[in-house]
């Protein structure tokens, strides 16, 4: 009786080495010859902020949202759910859901004029429904639309 | 008759295990490569990389799973190495999607270039592929 010969873990372990070594030299030519440059911000919100400025939207640091909403110097607007809205939103925000955004408007239609200031906002940093609905109001002829990046979740944290 | 059934059943398994595996592999890996920017946005969502480390990251990993899909594929002597990579990686992925979820964080999974939010639907994608990575490797060793 023969006993079968053990399977030797080194051509595994070396099969995976090769591969690991052939992966890190070609992506460091790779990033080498790319010629784009990756993102140096990468904080909370960086995504959209970098989408609202391809786009050319205004984008409000809190200390804005905060002059908006104490001096009523723009028109809030609460890009999420409707219910999402009834449980909690920015003090004076109206809501206008990106999902329902036509209706939204119907609703809306006697109030807002193409020159009033208004700024749109989401849950948070890294939601773009404010900034899809900032889109879609610019689109529909409002000339002056900004975009509260840090959203609720910015404000239940940081506003006084 | 039964027993070349048997050994085609087998080969056509490994064959149908192998192109799954390197089509998502390849996939994944290569619309990384070529937006590195999105990948770079989609690796600091998930807030575990360091942000000096995330150029590393970001070229590196589409290129370990471009490689790993090309071997499982087409060279034969490395396939089991290729295979146990993928295992590895998928480990690491969905450890950090399970993290990702569990936290809360409302980020796209950055996987295969999708903006699908992440949810417990995707860790439970990652576990069959983890199954399937698994089998192929098991399986493979027969040739």
């Amino acid at each position: 009786m023969t006993e079968s010969p053990k399977r030797m873990p080194y051509p595994l372990l070396f099969g995976m080495v090769w591969i690991f070594l052939v992966s890190v030299v070609t992506s460091a030519v790779h990033a080498v010859l790319w010629p784009g440059d990756l993102p140096s911000d990468f904080s909370p919100g960086s995504v959209v902020r970098a989408q609202a400025a391809s786009e050319g939207i205004a984008v409000l640091s809190l200390p804005d949202i905060l002059e908006a909403v104490t001096h009523g110097s723009h028109v809030v607007l609460d890009a999420r759910s409707r219910d999402e809205y009834a449980q909690d939103q920015l003090p004076g925000a109206m809501s206008l859901p990106i999902s329902d955004f036509e209706a939204g408007m119907v609703e809306m239609a006697g109030f807002l004029e193409p020159s009033m200031p208004l700024v749109t906002y989401c849950t948070g940093p890294d939601c773009d429904d404010a900034l899809q609905l900032a889109l879609r109001l610019r689109e529909a002829g409002f000339r002056n639309v900004s975009v509260y990046v840090g959203g609720l979740e910015e404000w239940r944290a940081k506003a006084p | 008759m039964e027993g070349k059934s048997t050994v085609n059943g087998s080969l056509f398994f490994r064959w149908g295990l192998r192109v799954a595996l390197a089509g998502l592999f390849g996939y994944s890996g290569w619309i990384k490569i070529l937006d590195p920017a999105s990948f770079a946005q989609s690796v600091a969502g998930y807030d575990v990389v360091p942000y000096s480390l995330i150029p590393l990251v970001t070229f590196w990993i589409p290129w370990i799973e471009l490689w790993a899909a090309l071997a499982v594929l087409l060279i034969g002597p490395l396939r089991r190495s290729a295979s146990l990579w993928m295992l590895v990686l998928l480990t690491g992925f969905t450890a950090l999607k399970i993290s990702a979820v569990f936290r809360g964080l409302d980020i796209s999974c950055g996987c295969t270039g999708s903006d699908d939010p992440l949810t417990w639907v995707s860790v439970v994608e990652n576990l069959i592929w983890m199954v399937l990575a698994g089998l192929h490797f098991r399986v493979d060793h027969r040739g």
